[in-house]
């Protein structure tokens, strides 16, 4: 027994174990049991949750993912958590987030640009997956879906960068999103982290990542602020030592997502 | 039939062979059989079709029950049937009398029990299936033992 477990009285312990034995028991061992039949199987409904990810600035996309979603690069459904393809991962409020390399294919068989993130709270093993999205640069979308970007104009200008907003809390089959906020931010190869502050709290430098398969290109972050935050900045210092703020949103005024 | 540890089985080995546990722990979860039928059927079906990408598929199917079946205590919930109600099990009076103080704690505390009593998991081990903190997991156990050790002393 590690120093983690409790130590339980015996007695209880026995009785315990004793009655969940002999309750599960209850469930005969069938000596014919039918083999698996999906026609007959009631089939539960996995309601496609559509996230729609919150922009939040001028030079900004947001890949509201499932809504032109066709495919997955893995399973659609929930494997494991954490996910695979993980960058960065962070806790808020007891809710665990992380931000991942993209899991999403888009109509053109191709993976989704950009990062995805997504929480322990509104994601469960079996479940399909719930996230959101965005990617750095110009969106090139088509009238077919394929989402392909111009990294070019942005990586010409450092400044350049983009943020997201979504809510981390909630539950996997709840229509309404809630808890704290989760934010994505997109950089410049060059800005190796970033400052947030929300009103009232603590200011927050989190460092940026590229993605394995490229780690000289832009570099992403994961953020969360409280529920209840109201302004949020987020800003870096430019190798000229000078503060550039990417963005400042007022969370209470982005109202509830819609799908 | 007994399900083997690990071994690799093709779908229909895997029904024949985990179906029946999985049936039982998802009863201990829900207290219901009826939901532990369309939760064990509800699993297997997301799993049809899709079975040789799943890597450890008597873990998946596992960590699957009990994600569904803490889903369905949701649903329970928001409904406004918060009481499981508990049946008359197995005709062995402290038996009967230990589950139904079980069938009414609350769902993570039951879980917890559960995971730990019946699968003998480790703290760690339901951390990482519940996707909670060992800390967390270690508190909803000494609060189910605390109210198991008050309602049945």
């Amino acid at each position: 027994m590690t120093r983690d477990e409790l130590t339980v009285d015996p007695d209880l312990e026995r009785r315990l174990k004793r009655t969940l034995h002999a309750v599960a028991e209850t469930v005969a061992e069938p000596a014919d049991a039918p083999g698996f039949a999906p026609s007959a199987v009631p089939v539960v409904s996995h309601r496609r949750r559509r996230r729609v990810v919150l922009a939040a600035g001028a030079s900004f996309v947001a890949v509201p993912l499932a809504a032109f979603m066709y495919g997955r690069l893995g399973s659609e459904y929930v494997q494991e958590l954490p996910p695979p393809g993980v960058v960065q991962s962070g806790e808020i409020d007891g809710i665990r987030y992380w931000l991942v390399a993209p899991l999403h294919e888009d109509v053109c068989g191709e993976r989704m640009p950009g990062i995805e993130l997504l929480s322990d709270a509104r994601n469960r093993v079996g479940g399909e997956w719930n996230s959101g999205g965005m990617a750095y640069g110009e969106p090139v979308g088509d009238a077919q879906g394929c989402q392909t970007m111009d990294e070019e104009p942005w990586l010409a200008d450092p400044s350049r960068a983009a943020v997201s907003w979504m809510r981390l809390g909630g539950e996997p089959t709840d229509s309404e999103e809630s808890g704290p906020w989760g934010g994505m931010i997109a950089v410049h190869p060059t800005v190796r982290s970033v400052t947030v502050q929300a009103e009232g709290q603590a200011e927050q430098r989190v460092s940026t990542v590229p993605l394995d398969d490229d780690p000289g290109g832009p570099r992403y972050a994961a953020v969360a602020v409280p529920e209840d935050a109201g302004r949020v900045t987020v800003s870096f210092t430019n190798p000229e030592g000078d503060p550039t703020v990417i963005d400042a949103t007022d969370l209470s005024e982005l109202g509830e997502p819609v799908d | 039939m007994t399900a083997p540890a690990d071994e690799r089985l093709g779908f229909e080995d895997a029904y024949a062979a985990h179906r029946v546990p999985l049936l039982r722990l998802a009863l201990l979860l829900t207290g219901s059989r009826e939901q532990a039928e369309d939760i064990v059927q509800a699993v297997f079906t997301a799993a049809y079709g899709r079975w040789d990408d799943i890597d450890e598929p008597r873990a998946y199917l596992r960590r699957a029950v009990v994600n569904t079946s803490n889903d369905f205590h949701r649903h329970r919930a928001k409904a406004r049937r918060l009481t499981p109600i508990p049946e008359p099990v197995t005709a062995i009076p402290d038996v009967d009398e230990t589950w139904a103080v079980l069938i009414r704690l609350p769902v993570r505390q039951r879980t917890v029990v559960v995971l730990h009593f019946y699968e003998d998991q480790s703290l760690a081990d339901i951390g990482r299936l519940l996707g909670r903190p060992a800390a967390t997991v270690r508190s909803d156990l000494r609060r189910a033992l605390t109210t198991l050790r008050t309602e049945l002393s």
